[in-house]
């Protein structure tokens, strides 16, 4: 296996099977657990005594089973705006990924729990957010684009153009879109800057530009 | 008509009413707040009487004319209405004069479209019952009103009587034609003495003691009527005894929906997540060929994957069996001796003989509440010995669940047994709490068999 960077990593997921299964993968793969905690609480403080890269946070997590992952998510993004976010969900909830990315999109990911049955997507995920960088899970970037019917700009993408944004939204760089779609990193770069172009975006940084892209694809 | 029937049932002694010796209430009577607030009704609803009595009787006089011209159909029908508003005053008379809440009858709904909203306007029982209130009232509260006014009126000149007797020294003429220095006679007993005029006073005293009572009886009267004709039907006790039992069955449904998903959530759910997990290791292990496979790594991982999934079949056959125990197909008492086997403390069963069945939902009704009832003798009541009863009684099915515990035991809100009440109001199940502090626990559940025949 190729050596891949290591993570300082902060876990929070109530379930303890998976929470020690999540610390034994991540220990295993070479990454070092700061905490594995619960709940949300405890992971704001985890994280305020020792600012891990990422943050893995399941969204429902005592003591009201809804959302309260997510709101020590936006607890530490407000705090420590450094730390990356990997947020873990059983369901696609588009208002948590749009109340996530409402923020900017960087180092933040919102995956459905069973990914982490792809071992690799998961780890490709996690170093992307620890990166910087956005990580949505496909599902998620489905429904947000069906929840997105007001934002115009985004009708005036070609189907070849959505696709890319799309993958764009999932977090992945233009090699991985080129590969993913099987067409030439050069028709990548090109349907890129007719996003840019069309969603009216203007000139920056690329990196900064492409989270623009995102956020107005998901229509928030 | 105006109760409503409740489900829950919990035995609390009432608390015993200070007694007041019966000679010195007829003494205080008259100075009892109770008696002016009375007083203050039936004053108000006197008045009110005779407005309604004169608009009842105008619109009866108006009303062949109205029918003449159909024009007049529609007006006939806002006259029947007015009843209403009628009603509405008398009820907050009696809610702010004598402290009763007499429940609000449905607010009136017009059919749409013309005719059928002027024809449910003529049809509407909820007016007529309060045009009905103000004629049936009126010998009692307008008459009978009238008569204790004069009474109160003549009692209180014989109490004075001494008084202005002594002052202005009325005479008269007897029939003999002696002036007699009287002001009132009763046939040819001439009051022109002190004694006599003593013995009047104490008269128009004990007719001014006797007031309140007859002042009682007339709002009494009044009082029940209202209840009678501005309350509920006994269709809109039962719609509200429907709606809230419905609303309860769906609450409930919701609830034991979302408490399904929690359990699949933090169980299943999350074991399938880790088994796939592990074996998501696993394959990336094997897909890996440059390195060496660890065995001892991959039977780790292969292990943890086969513990969690074991367990979680267990925990959905768990949550299978709490949605709908299987035995519940062969019987409620093999569903109940079931229950017993797997119970910690020594459970004596009584069931009744034969294997009788009963209709499937009151049999998974009754079941869960005597599966909550073991849950909770195990959980809070520290019992060694319980004694689970079914039997049919009076036509109810009842299941009684008694332990050794040490009680406290009480339906209060967001509790076990007030979830076992919400439980049973669909079928007009009744739940019983007999828990005394030092135990011991008999709770009761009781649904009627034949659905309807419980209540009226």
């Amino acid at each position: 296996m190729a050596e891949s960077p290591s993570y300082r990593v902060a876990v929070a997921e109530d379930s303890g099977v998976l929470r020690e299964g999540l610390v034994q993968l991540l220990t295993d793969r070479g990454h070092v657990v700061t905490a594995a905690v619960g709940d949300g609480d405890l992971l704001v403080r985890a994280v305020a005594e020792d600012p891990p890269d990422v943050a893995i946070v399941d969204v429902r997590m005592p003591p009201t089973h809804t959302d309260e992952g997510l709101r020590a998510a936006l607890a530490i993004r407000r705090a420590q705006p450094a730390v990356g976010l990997l947020v873990f969900s059983q369901y696609v909830e588009t208002r948590y990924a749009a109340d996530l990315l409402t923020g900017g999109a960087t180092g933040v990911g919102y995956l459905l729990k069973e990914r982490v049955g792809h071992v690799r997507e998961f780890l490709d995920a996690l170093g992307r957010v620890a990166a910087g960088g956005t990580a949505l899970d496909p599902e998620v970037v489905t429904r947000l684009f069906r929840a997105s019917r007001r934002s115009e700009p985004i009708d005036a993408l070609t189907p070849r153009e959505r696709e890319v944004l799309a993958l764009m939204a999932e977090g992945r760089s233009n090699a991985a879109i080129a590969s993913g779609l099987t067409i030439s990193p050069r028709a990548v770069e090109k349907h890129v800057a007719g996003i840019f172009t069309k969603l009216d975006l203007p000139p920056s940084g690329d990196d900064h530009r492409r989270v623009l892209a995102v956020l107005a694809y998901l229509g928030s | 008509m105006t109760t409503d029937p409740t489900a829950v049932a919990v035995a609390v002694a009432p608390a015993p009413a200070p007694a007041r010796p019966a000679a010195l209430r007829v003494l205080t009577e008259p100075f009892a707040p109770r008696t002016w607030r009375e007083a203050a009704y039936f004053l108000c609803s006197y008045l009110l009487g005779g407005l309604g009595l004169a608009y009842v009787l105008t619109a009866a006089s108006v009303a062949p004319v109205l029918l003449i011209f159909v024009i007049g159909v529609p007006l006939l029908g806002v006259l029947v209405l007015g009843g209403r508003l009628f009603g509405r005053a008398q009820r907050g008379l009696v809610h702010a004069l004598l402290d009763e809440e007499i429940p609000a009858p449905s607010p009136f709904r017009g059919k749409p479209g013309f005719l059928p909203f002027v024809v449910s306007t003529l049809a509407d029982g909820v007016g007529w019952r309060a045009l009905a209130y103000q004629v049936l009232k009126a010998p009692f509260v307008v008459v009978g009103g009238y008569a204790l006014i004069m009474w109160v009126a003549m009692a209180t000149i014989l109490a004075t009587y001494p008084g202005w007797w002594a002052l202005f020294e009325p005479t008269n003429v007897d029939a003999q034609g002696r002036v007699r220095q009287s002001g009132m006679q009763v046939g040819d007993w001439y009051v022109d003495t002190w004694p006599r005029a003593l013995v009047v006073c104490v008269g128009g005293i004990v007719a001014l003691l006797a007031a309140p009572w007859l002042l009682r009886l007339i709002v009494t009267v009044d009082r029940f009527l209202a209840r009678l004709l501005l309350g509920r039907s006994a269709r809109d006790v039962q719609v509200a005894h429907l709606t809230d039992t419905r609303t309860r069955a769906v609450v409930d449904a919701d609830e034991r929906l979302r408490r399904i998903e929690r359990d699949l959530h933090d169980g299943a759910q999350a074991r399938m997540a880790a088994i796939a997990m592990s074996l998501g290791q696993v394959q990336e292990d094997l897909a890996d060929e440059d390195t060496p496979l660890d065995r001892d790594r991959v039977r780790r991982l292969v292990d943890a994957a086969h513990a969690n999934s074991m367990t979680a079949i267990g925990e959905l056959r768990d949550l299978a069996r709490g949605i709908h125990p299987p035995v519940l197909d062969v019987g409620l008492p093999a569903a109940l001796a079931d229950l017993a086997a797997t119970s910690a403390a020594a459970v004596e069963l009584r069931l009744p003989p034969g294997e009788p069945r009963f209709p499937a939902d009151i049999e998974s009704v009754a079941w869960f509440c005597a599966a909550e009832l073991m849950a909770n003798v195990a959980r809070h009541s520290g019992a060694r010995r319980v004694v689970l009863d079914l039997g049919v009684v009076e036509g109810d099915l009842r299941l009684r669940v008694t332990d050794d515990g040490h009680g406290g035991a009480a339906a209060a809100p967001g509790s076990g047994l007030s979830g076992l009440a919400d439980r049973l109001a669909p079928v007009d199940g009744r739940l019983t709490v007999m828990s005394p502090l030092g135990g011991p626990t008999a709770v009761t559940v009781e649904i009627p068999l034949l659905r309807g025949a419980s209540h009226g």
